[in-house]
């Protein structure tokens, strides 16, 4: 084996010590900008996180973003209001100009702060639920408002958002919770991803942490450059995601609203859920004759969301049961319909039995009200404020949060 | 000439750098499409 040749033409190009010193300085440098975007908030002019800046467009706000945006917008001294859940909470159906959260801010008035981060697809406690739990620390007097519905708790990291729960955990920002642990030992879709994919995430959140990669390049893809393109972007390969407006025109013209392809595919729905219902939010098949007690610990859907929500997160989150549109519940006969209600309202009374506070929401509403069979309209939008902004008020109450004068 | 080539070097260092920061970022983002483009 001969000596390795000295002064060959790289060596006379590169100065060995300056190159790695340029690497290492860079790196580091990028680093600390990283960390200089987690502690500003870069999403200014901010209503929700639309499709464009969400990871359907393949942009992830990374925890230290979305804690920065609620910093900025949330004040210690009022209630904080975070809205959480999917795409009902998030306003799809609605323009950004007359989304629901605006109109609940407008409503519970000057106390108050409200924040949506809900995202399409989310699971309770998901994105929403993740900032609420990292910042109750700062802000002690919080309430978290999220939905479920068909009796479902969902896993205790989310599952289209996971990445945002990691990146928290890798962080720090969550607490120490033994049930939090089993559901994630346990929880179906959580244990479908395999011990490889739980390393990477957890890997992945860590060293986030620490080198501050996603908080970079998210908030230079935001404000600069986005260097991710997305098939929506067409020809606009480098356009910086705040150049996008949010993309929600509103609820379609009522004719378009319940097509009559989904008439029938839905009233099968509604049958089922009232069918399988009762078993479900039990937890267990009644015996005959036995009473039909609820019981959250028997519960999945409370069992799942215990898993989700530490104890001392419990009190302070307002979960709603939303209703479907009447277009489609008046198909139901009376009968039916008395028993589609019950469910929702038994959803209610197991939840408040399992420590959260619940709302069943858009009992009454018109069919104009709704932009689909699920997500309401401007108008839907307007009503459920109201209902939401009363309970909140009561909470705030009952939560201690008016002591100090300020709250009602 | 000696000042140069350090300059040369260190800049292209930086270069390396950044690249291997966004490397770190790009490696990050999921390969699967999202939600309602898988929907």
């Amino acid at each position: 084996m001969g000596t390795p040749e000295r002064d060959g033409p790289l060596e006379r190009l590169i100065c060995p010590g300056a190159l790695l010193l340029g690497v290492a300085a860079s790196f580091l440098g990028c680093c600390a900008a990283g960390a200089w975007y987690t502690r500003h908030n870069v999403y200014e002019s901010f209503d929700r996180f639309h499709p464009w800046i969400a990871p359907e467009a393949l942009h992830y706000p990374s925890a230290g973003q979305v804690l920065a945006l609620a910093r900025a917008r949330l004040d210690r001294g009022k209630v904080a209001v975070i809205v959480g859940g999917n795409s009902v909470l998030h306003g799809v159906g609605q323009r950004s100009e007359l989304l629901w959260s605006k109109a609940l801010q407008a409503q519970l008035g000057d106390d108050y702060r409200v924040l949506n981060l809900a995202m399409r697809g989310a699971f309770p406690v998901e994105f929403g639920g993740v900032a609420a739990e990292a910042l109750s620390g700062e802000y002690p007097k919080m309430v978290y408002v999220t939905l479920t519905g068909l009796a479902v708790g969902g896993p205790p990291d989310g599952y289209f958002y996971h990445y945002l729960y990691w990146d928290a955990w890798g962080r720090g920002l969550l607490r120490e919770s033994p049930e939090r642990e089993e559901g994630l030992r346990t929880y179906p879709l959580v244990t479908q991803r395999g011990p490889e994919k739980m390393g990477e995430l957890a890997r992945q959140g860590r060293l986030n942490a620490y080198l501050y990669f996603n908080d970079l390049w998210n908030a230079v893809a935001y404000t600069r450059l986005s260097t991710v393109w997305h098939p929506g972007a067409g020809t606009h390969l480098f356009r910086p995601r705040k150049r996008y407006a949010d993309p929600d025109a509103g609820p379609p013209p009522l004719a378009a609203r319940y097509p009559p392809f989904l008439e029938a595919v839905e009233a099968v729905r509604m049958r089922g859920w009232i069918e399988r219902g009762p078993g479900l939010i039990r937890g267990y098949a009644l015996p005959a004759g036995a009473p039909d007690v609820l019981d959250p610990a028997r519960s999945p859907m409370c069992r799942e969301l215990w898993a989700a929500f530490p104890g001392p997160f419990r009190a302070r989150t307002l979960l709603l049961i939303p209703h479907d549109s009447p277009h489609y519940v008046r198909q139901l006969t009376p009968a039916e319909q008395e028993a589609y209600r019950e469910l929702a309202l038994r959803q209610v009374r197991i939840l408040e039995k399992a420590g959260f506070a619940a709302l069943e929401v858009g009992y009454g509403y018109t069919e104009e009200d709704y932009a689909d069979r699920a997500h309401f309209s401007e108008s839907g939008g307007l009503k459920l404020a109201g209902e939401v902004a009363a309970k909140v008020r009561q909470l705030a109450g009952e939560l201690g949060y008016a002591e100090g004068g300020t709250v009602p | 000439m000696k000042l140069l080539r350090w300059v040369a070097s260190f800049l292209l260092g930086c270069a390396v750098g950044v690249v291997l920061h966004y490397a770190l970022y790009r490696m990050s983002l999921p390969v699967e499409p999202f939600i309602y483009m898988a929907f």
